[in-house]
C-alpha cells in the first residue's frame, strides 16, 4: 500500500478547499456569475449597470421622491441640493424623479423595440441565409431598397403616419433595426451552414425546421447576442435622438431624450445640469449593456469555457480506478 | 444471405453544370463527376472505394446518400428504388443510410453536448420515447464506441481527434441503419488513431453486422477493412474485386500503377521501389474527358481502340472485374500485360 500512496502523496498537493471554480460549478447559475466575475470583471460591471436599470425601471414609483410631472413652481432651475439631488427644471420638476422615470421608459422601449428588431433580424436572417437561392436574392433586394432610405427619412415619414407615441416608436425602430441587422445574421448563416454538421444534420434525415433551430440558430446566437446588446443601446440612443427632435415619445413623458433637447438645450447656461444628467445617464446605460453584452457573447460559447475543461479533468481523474485506490491510500494515512 | 444485395446503384450519372455568365446563364458544360458507375453491396461486407482525388468516389457516395443530385442511373436499397424519393419520405429513408465524415473536428456541432450530438438520430426518427430510455440509448451507443458515460454532457471542442470520431461513429450508428458510408474516416487521424478507429469499425461490424461503403484514398487501410474494393478513375470504375485478390493480382493498368506508389516502410526496399510514371501528372479535367478510355492518355498500353472506344467493366475471373481492352476476349495483347504486371 504505501508502495503506491508515496508518489501520490508527493505529487499531489494538500488542498483542502477546491477552486472557487469548481465549487461554483455545480449550480449552473451561480457557476455562470462566478466566472463572469472572475473571467470578465468589466463585463459584470455591466451586468451590474444593466440589472440597476432595469430595477430602476421597474421600481420607478418607488425610488422617485416626486412624481415626474410634479411641477413646483416656486422652485424652478435649482441646482442639486439635498432636497432636490439632481436639481429641477424650468418648471420645477424634481430631474432625479424625472430620470428615473425616465429609466423606465426607455427600459420598455428599449427592450421592446429590440426584442422585435432581433426577431424580424433573426427570421429574415437565417432564411435567407440558409435557403439561398431565388428566395435569398428576392429578400435582400427587398432588404437593400429598405436599407436605401436613410434612417431618418423612414423616421420622418413613419411617425408623421403614425403620429408620435411609445408603441409607434418601438414598432418603427424595431422595424428599422431589425431589417438593416437582418444582414448580419445572414452572412453568419452563411458561413454556419457550409459546416460538416450542417450536412450531417441534412444526411441524418432532420427536418428543415429542426436544422434551423437546433443547428443553425444557436450557431449564429453570438452574432445576435452582439447585436442584441448594440442595438439596445442604439435603441436607446435613437428614441433620445428622436425626442430631441420631438418625433419621439412626447411631453411631458420624461423620455431621457426629450429632457435632453427641450429643457436641457434651451436653458444650457443657466442650469448645465438639466443637459449634463440625463447625458450621464444615457451614456452609463449604453456602457453598461455593451460591456455586459461583449462578455455575455464570449460567455455563451461554449469552446470558451475554460472552468467545463477544468472539471472533465476531474471527472477523468476520478472514474480512473488507480486514483481512487491512491485517495484510498491517502485517507487512511 | 439473399440473393438481391442491400445496396445497387446502376449506371448512375452524377454532372454538375457548370455556372455560366451573366450573358449566357447556361454554359452547357458540367463537370462529369460520375460518370456512369454501377456497383452493389451486399449485407455486412464492406466495400472499398479507391482513386485519386476528384476521381468521383465522394461524389458517389454522396449521391448513394442522396445528398446531391443525381443526373442518371437508378439507386435501390433493399430492392426499393431510392432515385427518385423527396420530401417525408426520403427523410424517413435516411435512417437507413447514417455516414461517417472526414473531418472529426467539422462534424460536430459545437453548440451541442455529446449526449444531444450522438442521440439526435433519435429524436429525429422518434426510436425512443421519455428522457430515461434516450439516455440509457446514448450511454449505450457510448459504452459501443469506447466512450466514458462520464462524457456525455462535454461539449465537442474538448475531445480529441479520435474522441470525437468515436462519437461521430455512435451518432451514425444511433439509428441502427443498414449502410454506413465511411467518407474518408481515418485520413484526418494521427496513424496510431487511425488503427483504432479502423479496428472499432471492424468489430462493429463483426457485433452488429454493419454494411460499410468505404470511401478512401489510403490503399494499405482499404486493404485491412475491406471484403471487395472498386477503383475509380475519372468518374469511371476502372476494376472490381475482392480485396486480397485486387492488392496481389492488379489486372488495370491505373490500379497497377496506383498500387505501385504505395510506400513501402522498409527504407531500403523503399529506395528501390519503382512508381509507374503513368499514374504521375495531373488527372485530366472532368469537365472535357477524353474520348474512349479515360485512362488512355496516361496509360502506357495505349492502344488505338482506347482513344475511341470506351471499354466496358467485365468480368475477366469469377467476381473480378476490370474495363480495359487488353483483357477483351479478342485482345492479342493480353499475355503481354501480364508478363507486365509481375515485372
Amino acid at each position: 500500500m504505501t508502495t503506491e500512496t508515496t508518489p501520490a502523496a508527493v505529487t499531489m498537493p494538500a488542498s483542502p478547499r477546491p477552486p472557487l471554480r469548481e465549487r461554483l460549478g455545480d449550480n449552473k447559475i451561480l457557476g455562470f456569475l462566478g466566472r463572469l466575475i472572475v473571467q470578465r470583471p468589466l463585463g459584470a460591471f455591466g451586468a451590474a449597470i444593466c440589472v440597476l436599470l432595469l430595477l430602476t425601471g421597474i421600481f420607478a414609483d418607488v425610488i422617485a421622491p416626486e412624481g415626474y410631472n410634479h411641477i413646483n413652481p416656486i422652485d424652478r432651475l435649482k441646482p442639486p441640493s439635498a432636497e432636490y439631488w439632481l436639481g429641477t427644471d424650468q418648471l420645477g420638476r424634481d430631474v432625479f424623479s424625472r430620470i428615473v422615470h425616465g429609466a423606465q421608459l426607455s427600459v420598455i422601449v428599449a427592450f421592446a423595440a429590440t426584442s422585435l428588431s432581433i426577431v424580424i433580424s433573426a427570421v429574415i436572417g437565417i432564411t435567407s441565409g440558409y435557403f439561398g437561392g431565388r428566395f435569398d436574392m428576392v429578400s435582400q433586394r427587398v432588404v437593400d431598397g429598405w436599407m436605401c432610405f436613410p434612417d431618418l427619412i423612414i423616421l420622418i415619414v413613419a411617425v408623421s403616419v403614425l403620429g408620435p407615441g411609445t408603441w409607434q416608436v418601438i414598432v418603427i425602430l424595431g422595424l428599422l433595426f431589425g431589417i438593416s441587422g437582418s444582414r448580419i445574421v445572414r452572412s453568419s448563416v452563411l458561413s454556419v451552414k457550409q459546416n460538416v454538421y450542417i450536412h450531417a444534420a441534412q444526411s441524418m434525415g432532420a427536418s428543415t425546421l429542426r436544422i434551423l433551430v437546433m443547428h443553425i440558430l444557436p450557431n449564429v446566437m453570438a452574432p445576435i447576442i452582439v447585436l442584441f446588446t448594440t442595438r439596445l443601446a442604439a435603441v436607446i440612443l435613437a428614441e433620445s435622438g428622436l425626442s430631441f427632435l420631438g418625433l419621439g415619445i412626447p411631453p411631458p413623458a420624461p423620455s431621457w431624450g426629450g429632457m435632453l433637447s427641450l429643457d436641457g438645450r434651451s436653458y444650457m447656461f443657466q442650469a448645465p445640469w438639466l443637459a449634463i444628467i440625463p447625458g450621464v445617464a444615457l451614456t452609463i446605460a449604453v456602457f453598461g449593456i455593451n460591456m455586459f453584452g461583449d462578455a455575455l457573447r464570449d460567455m455563451l460559447d461554449p469552446r470558451m469555457r475554460g472552468a467545463g475543461a477544468g472539471r472533465y479533468v476531474a471527472a477523468v481523474r476520478r472514474d480512473r480506478p488507480s486514483s481512487r485506490a491512491r485517495q484510498a491510500g491517502g485517507a487512511s494515512q | 444471405m439473399s440473393d438481391t444485395p442491400l445496396l445497387e446503384v446502376r449506371n448512375l450519372k452524377v454532372h454538375f453544370p457548370l455556372p455560366g455568365t451573366l450573358l449566357k446563364p447556361k454554359s452547357g458544360g458540367s463537370v462529369k463527376a460520375v460518370d456512369g458507375v454501377s456497383f452493389h453491396l451486399n449485407r455486412g461486407e464492406t466495400l472499398g472505394l479507391v482513386g485519386e482525388s476528384g476521381c468521383g468516389k465522394s461524389t458517389t457516395g454522396m449521391a448513394v446518400l442522396r445528398m446531391t443530385p443525381v443526373t442518371a442511373g437508378e439507386i435501390h436499397l433493399e430492392g426499393n428504388n431510392i432515385t427518385d424519393l423527396k420530401g417525408r419520405s426520403l427523410r424517413t429513408l435516411r435512417r437507413k443510410m447514417q455516414m461517417i465524415y472526414q473531418d472529426p473536428f467539422g462534424a460536430l456541432d459545437p453548440r451541442m453536448r455529446v449526449l444531444d450530438i450522438i442521440g439526435e438520430p433519435l429524436k429525429v426518427h422518434n426510436l425512443v420515447s421519455g428522457r430515461k430510455a434516450y439516455r440509457a440509448e446514448v450511454m449505450r451507443l457510448m459504452e459501443l464506441v469506447g466512450l466514458l458515460p462520464g462524457m456525455a454532457e462535454r461539449y465537442p471542442h474538448e475531445f480529441s481527434g479520435g474522441q470525437r470520431q468515436r462519437i461521430g461513429i455512435a451518432r451514425a450508428l444511433a439509428a441502427r441503419p443498414e449502410v454506413i458510408i465511411c467518407d474518408e474516416p481515418v485520413s484526418a487521424l494521427d496513424v496510431s488513431i487511425q488503427a483504432q478507429i479502423i479496428n472499432l469499425l471492424k468489430d462493429l461490424q463483426e457485433e452488429l453486422g454493419l454494411t460499410y461503403l468505404f470511401v478512401a484514398h489510403d490503399l494499405a487501410v482499404v486493404r485491412h477493412i475491406c471484403d471487395r474494393v472498386m477503383v475509380m478513375y475519372l468518374g469511371h470504375v476502372v476494376e472490381v474485386a475482392d480485396s486480397e485478390e485486387l492488392y496481389t493480382n492488379p489486372q488495370h493498368p491505373y490500379t497497377q500503377a496506383l498500387l505501385s506508389a504505395i510506400p513501402i516502410p522498409d527504407p531500403r526496399a523503399e529506395s528501390r521501389r519503382e512508381v509507374d510514371p503513368s499514374i504521375e501528372g495531373e488527372v485530366p479535367s472532368p469537365v472535357n474527358p477524353p474520348s474512349g478510355c479515360p485512362f488512355h492518355p496516361r496509360c502506357k498500353h495505349a492502344m488505338e481502340t482506347c482513344r475511341t472506344v470506351a471499354p466496358e467493366l467485365k468480368d475477366t475471373t469469377q467476381g473480378h472485374a476490370v474495363s480495359c481492352h487488353l483483357y477483351e476476349p479478342t485482345s492479342a495483347a493480353m499475355p503481354q500485360i501480364r508478363v507486365a504486371s509481375m515485372a
